[in-house]
Parts: structure tokens; C-alpha cells; sequence
């Protein structure tokens, strides 16, 4: 036999005890399809109903509040970019942003255009490479390479403004970077792949709707009412998909000369919170329109006569592809980051995700959980369990005994 | 004959170690997307290391990963080739070499050589899908002159 | 009638229990391309060439070094795939006119028999084996913090495994209701006699009960191969790869070449029974037209797998229900003599 005797046991995953609720656990681990990241999930299954659910997202831990510590404010931009891939703009969004209202650096109209149209691009490639691995984790290859199909133009788009498909830096402090400018001729690109883009998702979507193998898998699974979401704080699209209409963009100053509309849905269910996202590039292509417009030309878009000093702790709420995003820190008098905290929406989406799955069968888990579009290579925290069952999340004062 | 199958069917398996992700949708996009489409070249994804012939290690290996890691490398068949891809995967990127008052992050295992060799790296942060494609074709031409 | 003196009986056997299976064998590696490339030009782009998903692909495999397969039997684990592949080929041997008056082998009992030991074999694997991806994959603190810590835990390819006997059912209903029309129209259940039943060009296919019996055959068909619509045995997106997980190397290859003998077996049954075009060696023109006609069912299931998802027990059940009875309703019908 290939294994040891006293291994065997481990080897077959027998456990010493059975619950008598459940009849297996199953666990996904690492490296799944279903999985863009690498964390560990375990569902406890019985006859294919899932009965329970748990998440660890601990092993993309990589000690970033950490190394952003006493680094100066122009160098860690480098760094808040590479938190996440996807949404890299906006944690560099997020942190810039953050030191200019605590500085009271104001960047020219056009940059905050600029800003605001990488953000909303940005928004585009996430929900479609969203929807494209959703249908894949559906089973729906043909439509998975469509959508991918679909999001090549804005990868482009990005390659021709910035110079990088992903990692674009388009804000530094006080401004863009002046080669992301856009001058008349990227505009009228832009424009025309916003056109060409919006005829053919809107194609997509009347045809996804219609088809009814796939409506089927969709409909009526991983529901998660208005109170299930508010109670777990989940936010975002997935907070929008069951009726919660909160969105940050309403809050932001960058966003108060554009004209848009919230997308939102009560039905909680898989399928909306896909539609949700769907309806939300359309939001976004017309956001882009309006960037290009006030964008485009000659103007300045550095603002170059700020200085770094001390600034007290400040805090800045964005609004990102996936939901509400948080960054807070302060600086010393040198200009160097003092206690950086990021939180991501991930971390709620998906413990409201770990309840929306229970009821329904197993692979309808797995859609469920990808349907909250988890990015968690930014939302590893320390959380202690008291016996008492109290839960309790550790900053970094407390881990050096403050 | 042997040469000519290991050069015409060829299984691509992806593990992701912990990275910022760009790495990974780079290749999900020389993978999925129809405009740079990896099978044309004869290269298959599959999740299945007892099918694969060459490795993609993206991200810097974090601790809690690097012992999966090995054991997904020793469960791939001979002949294998390993290609770590993207910076971090290299060298440990901005994780490893950039540090503030308390230095850089204490939870990385290193790059993927300390770990498993490694036959082909491919720079970048992220690479563009062409970069990849044009490594698994390095890493092909690598497998087929392999003689045993 | 087994005359073994006889040089042109014995001649005749030998052909029909070796050439035909090889060469069959040979032409079934190419379905699997046909198959992967008819799905890439739906999703709009260059599929793989079309030797490569079959024939390079199991010599791939063959060249590879084996490893130490985890299993708890590992050489009943690793020649499980080779036994679906003896039973496949019997199934093609059996079809021929050569054998049917052989120890009653021609009959329609024996193929169903046969298609179950290969359906069977991927429960077996599955039970059988770990792989690293599941269970065994080294994560720090197993269990931490949960409320159950602990629990039965069962490895991917287990799951698999019972997700393939609860296929079996659905699966299997639909295509031996299927492959009972034909004895309900001719009243005889060996192959021989229904195929001479629909000599003179009036094909079973094109007659009613023929057309319903198509379309129900062509689910049985699906199902049995665990392509799209009904691959929840082996699905991707929450078991990797279900029961045939651990397979290496050369045992791997077996895996492959057992997928595309189901692909070329099921569909040559179905010529032989629908068309009427048997799988006779001394017929030359026959034997073209036969593996002319093998191809529709490949060709209809790549066009039906590229859009359709993953179909779960939710809607399976009520599916395979419905298209049983549809097929039960017309055997009983035809039974009768009303169709």
C-alpha cells in the first residue's frame, strides 16, 4: 500500500467523532478553478445540502500595514498599488486621496477627471472579468470567453492611456502622472470603444437573460435578504443586489459634477447580484463619457507646490468595484506613514456569503461565493476568538502591546 | 514520436501563491481570451497537478503556502518544467525588497527558487499575455528536447 | 455454425474481433479534437489542432514517468481504466454480424451489460484514491476556530463517486429506454435482426418512434460521456476532476482512450440500431458509410456542451424524469402497434 499505517486515518480524512447534523465536510483548499485566490474553504454537506460554511482567508497574508510603516508617503504608492490586481487604481486612488485632504493638496479639474475615468475603467474590467468567471464557475465556457472577448478593448484602452494593462499609477500626489493625460486624439478612442462596448453588453445581457439553462442555475439560489445584509454589513453590489441602496460615490467630492444612477435590486439572489454588476458597466460607460469630456485638452494636471509634514490621522472611504473601501493613516513630521490601515469589502461580502450559501446544493455553494466577487488578497485581519464566543478584531497597537 | 506528442499536447497547471492577482488574470487572460487563446498553440489549463507538464507559480510564496507548494511540485510527473511568473514570483517584488522602519514583510517563505527549482522566468509586474505565451513556448521547446 | 474448419469463418472472426476494434480505436482518437474544435470556433477563436485533445494527448501521457499513486488499491485504481476499455471493445466486437449467433453475444443484453461495467468503474476509482489537492494539502491549522473540528472529511473524488452512482440512474434511464425503441419495433432483441429489419433503405431514423428515440438517445449520450450539460460528476468548478483525479502517466492514457471509445462506441451502436448500417468488415462501402455516420452524435453533443452550463440534481432529476417517460411512452406505443 502507498501510505503508512498510522497516516491512513489522515490519508482518507476520517475524524474521530461524526456530527450527527451533517454527513461530510469537504473541504476546497488552496489552489481551486473556482478560486482566484488562495483560501480555504470548508462545507459541511449533507446528501448535497450545504448545512454550514467556513472561510479562512489567512494565506495571502503578506505583512503590508507592516512594510508601509515609516516609508515615506511618495514611496508607498508603490506599494498600496500592488495590494490587489484588480482593483489597484483604486487602493492608489483611495491613499492618495486620503494624504491630499489631509494635507489640503488640491489637485486641478482635469487630473480629478483623469482620476475618475481610470476608477471607472477600471470598474468595467473588474465586473466583466467578474462576470466572465462567474460563468465559468457556472460551467458556461462560451460565455466566459465572450465576456473576455468583450474586455479585451478596455485592457487596451488602459495599455494606451497608462502604458501597463494592469498597475496603470495614474494618480500620484497633487495630480496624474503627466503621461497619463488625455489629449483629444485618446479621447475620441476612448469614446468610440465605449460605443462599440455598450452595444455589444447590452447584447450580452438580453442573451444571458433569455437562456433558460442558465437562468435556472441562477435564480432563486444564495438568497440573502435586507436584513441578512445589514446584519453582516455586507457592501457594495452585493449590499445593492438586496436592497440596501448605499453608494459612496455619493459621497465623494470627485464625484459631484457627474451625473449617474444607483443601480439597485431586491432580489438577493445570484442572479441579481450578476445583473447588478452588469447594469453597473453600463452606469460606468456613461461616467466614462463624461470624463473624456471634461478630460480632454491641454490643461495642467500636476499641482506641484505641496510638502509632506505632519498630518494627523485622516481617513478616506472610496467607492470600489466590490464596495466600500477604507484606508486611514497619519504622518510624521518627516513625512513618513504612521499606523496604516486598510480594510476591504471582502471581508463582510464574504461572511455574508458564508450565510447565503447554507440551503442550497453544493456546486450552487461555490457560485454563491464567487457571485460576492471575493478579492482578499487585501482583507487578512487577526481575529481572536474569546471561549466566550465574543469575537474581537486586532490592530496593530495591539500586537506591539499598546 | 516522443518528442513529437510532448510537443503537440502539452497540460499548463497554475498555482498561485499568495500574489496581488495581476499575475493570475494576465494569464486567465492568455488563457480565456479569444484574441490571445494559449490552445491554439496545443497548450491545455488544467487544475490537476497528476496532468500537467509545466508549472506557473505566480506571487511570492507566503508561509502558509510554501509547504502546498512543494507537495503540488512533487506530484507532477516527470517530465516537468517550472515557470515562476511576474515579479514577485522572481525575486519577491515590492513585498520582499522594499521595507519602512520595520523592514519588509516577515511572512514571506521567499521567491519560488528557494523553494522548488525553477527552469524559466518570466519578468514583469504584471507580465502582458504575450510574455506568457511566449515563456510556455520556451518552456515547450524545453520539454521536447528533454531525452528521457 | 461455429465452423472452425471452416478458413473463411475463421478469417472472418478474426477480422471482426481485431481489425475492426483497432481501427476503430485509431479513428476514435479523433473525436475528441473534432469535438474541442467545434466548441472553439462556437467561442469564436482557434481551437487546438485536432489530433491533440485524443491521439497526441494519450501518447503524451505514455511517455510520462509514473509516480507513486496514492491509493488505498492502487493497482485496482490504476487498471480500472483499462478494464472500461476491454469492455468497450467487447461492445464493438459483439456489434458485428460475425458474432451474433455466438453464445447468444449479439444481443442487446450484452451491450447494456457491458456500457454498465464502464459506468461502474468510475465509482470504483472514486472510493479508492486521495489526491494531493484534496484532503492531503498541507494547511497550517486545519481545523481552527470552527465548531466542528472534527469532522468526516471526504476527499474530492469521493464525492465524485457518489455524485456517478446517482448519474448512473439518471443517465442510464433515458438511453437503454433509447436502445429498447428499436426491439419494440421489431420484437426481437438481437442486433442482427434489427438490423436486416431495416434493410432496403427504410431506416429506423426516419420513422416516429425512430425520431423520438433519437433525440432521447442523444441525452442517454450526453450523460454517459459527463459532457456539459450533465458533467455534475466530474464537475470542474467544485470537484477539479471527480473520480480520475489521481491517474498518471500511463494509466492516465487509458482514461483517455476509454473517453473517446464511449464517444465512438455509444454512436456506433446507435448507427447500428437506428440506421441500420452495421460494423461489417467484408462490406466496404457499409463500414464507410458506418463511420460516416458516427460522427453526427459527436458533432450534435460539442455543439449542445458549448452552450450549456453545469446542470445540477435540482434540475436533473426532473429532466431525466420527463425524458424517460417520454421514452417509455413511445416503447410502450410502438409495443402496441400504434406507431
Amino acid at each position: 500500500m502507498a501510505t503508512e499505517d498510522d497516516s491512513y486515518a489522515e490519508f482518507m480524512g476520517k475524524g474521530k467523532s461524526r456530527e450527527k447534523t451533517f454527513e461530510t465536510e469537504i473541504p476546497i483548499g488552496f489552489n481551486h478553478s473556482a478560486l482566484l485566490e488562495p483560501y480555504r474553504t470548508r462545507y459541511f454537506v449533507e446528501d448535497e445540502i450545504i448545512r454550514d460554511c467556513e472561510i479562512e482567508v489567512d494565506p495571502a497574508h503578506r505583512g503590508i500595514e507592516r512594510i508601509l510603516q515609516g516609508m515615506p508617503i511618495e514611496k508607498a504608492n508603490i506599494i498600496t498599488e500592488r495590494i490587489c490586481g484588480i482593483c489597484s487604481h483604486s487602493h492608489l486612488f483611495n491613499s492618495v486621496r486620503t494624504a491630499e485632504i489631509g494635507l489640503g493638496i488640491e489637485p486641478p479639474e482635469a487630473a480629478v477627471a483623469v482620476r475618475v475615468l481610470g476608477q471607472e475603467l477600471e470598474r468595467l474590467h473588474s465586473h466583466l472579468i467578474f462576470i466572465a468567471h462567474a460563468c465559468e464557475v457556472l460551467g458556461h465556457e462560451t460565455f466566459a470567453y465572450r465576456t473576455f472577448l468583450m474586455r479585451e478593448p478596455v485592457m487596451q484602452l488602459l495599455y494606451m492611456i497608462s502604458g501597463n494593462r494592469v498597475h496603470y499609477s495614474i494618480p500620484v500626489l497633487g495630480g496624474i502622472r503627466p503621461r497619463t493625460q488625455i489629449p483629444t486624439w485618446k479621447g475620441e478612442k476612448i469614446l468610440a470603444a465605449m460605443d462599440e462596448l455598450e452595444v455589444e453588453l447590452k447584447k450580452f445581457i438580453d442573451r444571458v437573460l433569455s437562456d433558460i439553462m442558465v437562468m435556472a442555475r441562477l435564480e432563486g439560489v444564495g438568497l440573502c435578504d435586507r436584513k441578512t445584509a445589514k446584519k453582516y454589513h455586507a457592501n457594495g453590489p452585493t449590499a445593492r443586489a438586496s436592497g440596501i441602496d448605499f453608494d459612496h460615490r455619493s459621497h465623494m467630492h470627485e464625484y459631484e459634477d457627474f451625473d449617474w444612477e444607483m443601480v439597485v435590486l431586491d432580489e438577493g439572489d445570484n442572479a441579481a447580484r450578476i445583473k447588478t454588476r452588469a447594469l453597473e458597466c453600463l452606469v460606468s460607460l456613461d461616467i466614462s463619457r463624461q470624463c473624456v469630456e471634461r478630460a480632454s485638452g491641454d490643461s495642467d494636471v500636476l499641482n506641484r507646490d505641496w510638502e509632506t509634514g505632519r498630518m494627523p490621522m485622516q481617513h478616506g472611504y472610496t467607492e470600489v468595484p466590490r464596495g466600500e473601501l477604507y484606508h486611514s493613516y497619519a504622518l510624521n513630521d518627516q513625512g513618513k506613514i504612521q499606523h496604516y490601515i486598510v480594510r476591504t469589502p471582502t471581508m463582510t461580502n464574504l461572511a455574508t456569503m458564508e450565510v447565503a450559501c447554507i440551503g442550497d446544493q453544493l456546486t450552487d455553494g461555490v457560485v454563491t461565493l464567487a457571485s460576492c466577487d471575493p478579492c482578499l488578497t487585501c482583507c487578512n485581519r487577526f481575529i481572536v476568538v474569546d471561549q466566550s464566543g465574543k469575537e474581537r478584531l486586532m490592530t496593530p497597537g495591539d500586537l506591539r502591546g499598546g | 514520436m516522443k518528442s513529437l506528442a510532448r510537443r503537440r499536447a502539452i497540460h499548463v497547471m497554475v498555482v498561485y501563491t499568495g500574489g496581488c492577482n495581476g499575475c493570475d488574470i494576465e494569464i486567465v487572460a492568455a488563457v480565456f481570451s479569444p484574441v490571445h487563446d494559449i490552445e491554439q498553440y496545443n497548450v491545455m489549463l488544467t487544475w490537476n497537478p497528476r496532468e500537467a507538464d509545466i508549472l506557473l507559480v505566480t506571487g511570492p510564496v507566503t508561509k502558509k503556502i510554501a509547504p502546498a507548494l512543494k507537495k503540488i511540485y512533487e506530484a507532477i510527473p516527470e517530465p516537468k518544467v517550472v515557470a515562476a511568473v511576474g515579479a514577485c514570483a522572481i525575486n519577491g517584488n515590492v513585498y520582499k525588497n522594499l521595507g519602512g522602519d520595520l523592514g519588509s514583510s516577515w511572512e514571506l517563505a521567499g521567491p519560488v527558487e528557494k523553494i522548488i527549482p525553477v527552469d524559466a522566468k518570466v519578468p514583469g509586474c504584471p507580465p502582458r499575455p504575450e510574455d506568457i505565451i511566449a515563456a510556455a513556448a520556451t518552456a515547450i521547446k524545453i520539454l521536447s528536447e528533454r531525452s528521457d | 455454425m461455429l465452423d472452425l474448419t471452416d478458413p473463411d469463418f475463421v478469417g472472418s472472426i478474426l477480422i471482426a474481433s481485431f481489425g475492426i476494434p483497432l481501427v476503430s480505436i485509431l479513428y476514435a482518437t479523433v473525436l475528441p479534437g473534432i469535438e474541442r474544435k467545434i466548441q472553439a470556433r462556437i467561442q469564436q477563436r482557434i481551437g487546438p489542432g485536432v489530433l491533440t485533445p485524443g491521439f497526441f494527448n494519450i501518447f503524451k501521457f505514455i511517455f510520462k514517468h509514473k509516480p507513486v499513486i496514492t491509493s488505498t488499491l492502487p493497482t485496482l485504481y490504476k487498471w480500472s481504466p483499462f478494464v472500461g476499455v476491454i469492455s468497450l471493445y467487447l461492445v464493438l466486437v459483439f456489434t458485428t454480424p460475425q458474432w451474433a449467433d455466438i453464445l447468444g453475444l449479439g444481443s442487446l443484453v450484452a451491450i447494456i451489460g457491458l456500457l454498465k461495467v464502464e459506468e461502474f468503474m468510475y465509482v470504483v476509482m472514486g472510493y479508492l484514491s486521495s489526491n494531493i489537492l484534496s484532503v492531503r494539502l498541507p494547511y497550517p491549522d486545519t481545523a481552527r476556530g470552527s465548531k466542528w473540528p472534527d469532522a468526516y472529511r471526504s476527499t474530492l473524488e469521493n464525492w465524485g463517486s457518489v455524485r456517478m452512482w446517482k448519474m448512473i440512474m439518471l443517465a442510464s434511464l433515458p438511453l437503454y429506454m433509447a436502445l429498447f425503441i428499436p426491439v419494440a419495433a421489431t420484437r426481437s432483441i438481437k442486433i442482427w435482426e434489427i438490423v436486416n429489419a431495416q434493410s432496403g433503405g427504410n431506416a429506423f431514423v426516419f420513422t416516429v418512434p425512430g425520431f423520438v428515440g433519437t433525440v432521447v438517445f442523444f441525452f442517454g449520450y450526453v450523460a454517459i460521456l459527463n459532457e456539459y450539460p450533465f458533467s455534475i460528476g466530474k464537475a470542474k468548478a467544485d470537484l477539479l476532476e471527480g473520480p480520475m483525479m489521481e491517474l498518471a502517466s500511463s494509466w492516465r492514457a487509458s482514461y483517455y482512450l476509454m473517453r473517446a471509445l464511449v464517444m465512438f462506441a455509444v454512436s456506433s451502436v446507435f448507427v447500428t440500431l437506428y440506421f441500420g448500417v452495421p460494423l461489417d468488415p467484408l462490406n466496404g462501402l457499409n463500414l464507410l458509410i458506418h463511420f460516416l455516420l458516427v460522427l453526427i452524435m459527436p458533432v450534435a453533443t460539442a455543439i449542445l456542451s458549448a452552450f450549456s452550463p453545469i446542470l445540477t440534481f435540482r434540475q436533473l432529476i426532473p429532466l431525466s424524469i420527463v425524458i424517460t417517460l417520454v421514452g417509455f411512452f413511445t416503447f410502450v406505443m410502438t409495443m402496441g402497434g400504434a406507431l
